[in-house]
């Protein structure tokens, strides 16, 4: 067990690395389990809400944290408990240069779901998901 | 709240489900809030773990509620970045096909270290904790998931 615990904290540091500089060299001299470890971080897409439910999950969480507020100064204050608050809501353009800065941060391409049309693809049987995905673009790392 | 979305999705297969769990996450960590003590600063910062370790209640209650998956499974239809070799970009695109179908057939608390290994990027020391093992116990926990992967990835 030793063993394999002594196996596990050096994949572990392994992974940390490749975590951390993705782009760095090594894929030639990896392990088996260490260049299966590099598959994974390429192959496994980050997945993003539609906008409008991140939009309406903000909207619902401002009306419970308003409605907690009003309810610390007692309950006639407070009203009825906040259900779904209806707002309206509107379709999100991605900011290029906020997405930008993001992505150089994240060092990971950058995909609209809905815009797909060439690098990263990722289609999921999903009617009516609009996805953003993240991926690790293998060549630049900007906006796919 | 992408990456409780990332967490749901891959443990529940369904986008309607993942954001179900998703707002739930949110609306409890905001409830509980007043409860929540900060034990770290900055990268320390133990807020993510807490609300990780929220979200991995409310998608264990949900997968108790539904107690299936869809019929369908999870089907990554992945289009990698053309390079100059056609060839390449076949293989390459085969290989994570066969690496993703590999983690979405482990057992859940495998998959779900690996997921939050991968790609929430988290430490072992926070897996361990949103999860409640070790941080040993985690490492040990992904070396023998991606035993599992490599071997049913293989062609």
């Amino acid at each position: 067990m030793t063993g394999t615990r002594e196996t596990a904290a050096e994949l572990d540091s392994a992974i940390d690395t490749l975590l951390q500089r993705p782009n760095g060299p090594g894929a030639d001299e990896d392990g088996e389990l260490v260049a299966t470890a590099r598959l994974l971080r390429e192959a496994l897409p980050r997945l993003h809400p539609r906008f409008s439910f991140e939009e309406l999950l903000a909207a619902r969480l401002r009306a419970a944290r308003r409605w907690r507020e009003a309810a610390a100064q007692g309950p006639s204050a407070a009203g009825p408990t906040p259900i779904r608050p209806a707002v309206a809501v509107e379709p999100v353009v991605l900011d290029e240069a906020a997405a930008t800065e993001a992505a150089e941060r994240r060092r990971r391409g950058l995909v609209a779901g809905g815009a797909i049309a060439s690098g990263v693809s990722l289609a999921l049987p999903i009617a009516g998901a609009a996805l953003v995905v993240w991926r690790r673009s293998r060549s630049s790392g900007g906006i796919i | 709240m992408a990456q409780i979305y990332s967490l749901a999705l891959y443990e529940t297969r369904d986008p309607h489900v993942a954001e179900d769990i998703t707002a739930m996450t949110f609306l409890k960590a905001l409830a509980a809030l007043p409860r929540f003590r900060e034990q770290g600063e900055g990268l320390e910062s133990t807020f993510k773990v807490w609300l990780y370790a929220i979200a991995r209640n409310v998608i264990s209650n949900e997968r108790r509620r539904h107690r299936r998956h869809p019929e369908d499974p999870i089907e990554l239809a992945l289009d990698l970045r053309a390079p100059d070799d056609p060839a390449a970009t076949a293989e390459t695109r085969l290989e994570a096909r066969r690496a993703l179908a590999a983690v979405m057939e482990l057992p859940p608390e495998r998959r779900q270290a690996v997921v939050l290994r991968f790609v929430n990027e988290l430490s072992a020391r926070e897996i361990g904790e949103i999860m409640g093992k070790s941080e040993g116990a985690v490492r040990v926990l992904i070396h023998r998931a991606l035993v599992s992967v490599r071997r049913r990835s293989e062609p």
